[in-house]
C-alpha cells in the first residue's frame, strides 16, 4: 500500500498489513515508534548502544507477533513500552552499569538550541536530570519517565508496569520527590538562579 | 532551591521535547528483521498445478499411500480366496451350506424370495 495512503491508518491497521505481507506497513510502523521507544531505553539504561539493542530487540518482538495480533485488545505502544521496560529491567540486572550520561551524548541533547549558551545550560540541566533519573530505584525511575517524559496516562503505565493505577500514583510521587531531593543545591549550576528576575 | 516542583516540572517538561531521533545504522537493523520475518502470503488463484494421475487421485481419497496399500492388500486378498478357495474356507463353506464347493452365496434375500414367501 503506498506511504501517502498508509499516513492515517492506525498503527493496529499497520501491524495487520504487515501480517499480511505489506512491507511498507513494517517501514511507518517503525518510523512512528522507534524514536519513542528507543528514547524511553535511552533514559532508562543512559546508554546509546543499549538503548538501541533494547529498541531493535523490541520491534523484532513485534513483527513476531504480529500474525497473532488481536486489533483492540492492546495498544501497540503500550505493549512496546512494556517490553522495553521488561527488557532494560533484565538489563540493569545482568550488568555492570557505566557512568551514567557521558560527553557523547550532549552532541543530541543540543539539537535545534537558538544559541550556544543556552543549548549549554539546556544540555547542562538535560545531563543533571538524567544523571538523577540515574539514581532512583527502578521502578520510580520508570513510572517517572512514562508519566512525565513520555507522556503517558496513569492506566497506560499500570498497564506497563503491570501495577494498578494508586501504585502508579505512589510511584510517580516519590519518584519526583527524590529527584528534586537529588537535584537540590544545583539551581545556580543548572541556570535556574536567572530564571526568577523579579525576586531580590 | 531545586527542591520546588515548579523547576522540576520545567526540567521534565523540556525532556519531553526532546526526541532520540534512531540512526539510520538502527532503522536499517530493524528493517532487516521486519523483512526477513515478513509473513508470506497465500494469493487467491495461484498457479494451477498439473492434473493428478490416477495413483494420486486415488492416495488423496484414502487418505494417504498408506490407507490405499492396506485397502489394495484386503482386496487382492479376497480376490485370492475367491479363487483358490483354500481349506480352511472349504471347511467353513461345507458347515455353512453343507456343500464342498460355492460359486455363490446369498447373504440378503432378494425381493422375490421374499414376496413368494408371502
Amino acid at each position: 500500500m503506498p506511504r501517502d495512503t498508509l499516513a492515517e491508518v492506525s498503527d493496529d491497521t499497520l501491524l495487520v498489513l504487515y501480517a499480511n505481507g505489506d512491507r511498507e506497513a513494517s517501514r511507518l510502523l517503525t518510523a512512528r515508534l522507534a524514536p519513542r521507544i528507543l528514547g524511553y531505553a535511552m533514559r532508562l539504561l543512559a546508554d546509546r548502544a543499549e538503548a538501541e539493542d533494547v529498541a531493535q530487540e523490541a520491534m523484532l518482538r513485534l513483527w513476531k507477533v504480529a500474525p497473532h495480533w488481536r486489533p483492540g485488545e492492546a495498544q501497540i505502544s503500550t505493549w512496546t513500552y512494556r517490553v522495553v521496560t521488561n527488557l532494560c529491567t533484565d538489563l540493569r540486572r545482568t550488568r555492570m552499569r557505566r557512568p551514567a550520561v557521558t560527553l557523547d551524548d550532549a552532541p543530541e541533547l543540543l539539537a535545534n538550541a537558538p544559541a550556544v549558551v543556552a543549548t549549554m545550560i539546556e544540555a547542562n540541566r538535560m545531563v543533571a536530570l538524567q544523571t538523577a533519573l540515574n539514581q532512583l530505584p527502578d521502578r520510580q525511575r520508570q513510572a517517572v519517565v512514562l508519566r512525565h517524559i513520555e507522556g503517558l496516562t496513569n492506566p497506560e503505565i499500570g498497564q506497563i508496569m503491570a501495577i494498578g493505577v494508586e501504585a502508579v500514583e505512589s510511584l510517580t510521587a516519590r519518584g519526583k520527590r527524590a529527584l528534586a531531593a537529588i537535584l537540590a543545591g544545583r539551581k545556580q549550576d543548572l541556570g535556574y538562579e536567572g530564571d526568577e528576575g523579579g525576586e531580590t | 532551591m531545586m527542591t520546588e516542583m515548579d523547576d522540576l516540572d520545567d526540567l521534565l517538561g523540556a525532556a519531553s521535547g526532546q526526541v532520540f531521533a534512531p540512526s539510520p545504522a538502527l532503522m536499517a537493523r530493524i528493517a532487516a528483521d521486519a523483512d526477513r520475518l515478513l509473513p508470506s502470503v497465500v494469493v487467491a488463484g495461484g498457479p494451477v498445478r498439473g492434473r493428478k494421475g490416477l495413483l494420486a487421485t486415488l492416495s488423496d481419497w484414502f487418505g494417504g499411500t498408506v490407507p490405499l496399500a492396506g485397502v489394495s492388500a484386503a482386496a487382492l486378498t479376497g480376490i485370492y480366496l475367491g479363487v483358490v478357495q483354500p481349506t480352511p474356507v472349504l471347511a467353513l463353506t461345507y458347515l455353512v451350506t453343507g456343500q464342498t464347493t460355492i460359486d455363490s452365496l446369498e447373504v440378503l434375500p432378494t425381493t422375490s424370495t421374499l414376496w413368494a414367501q408371502e
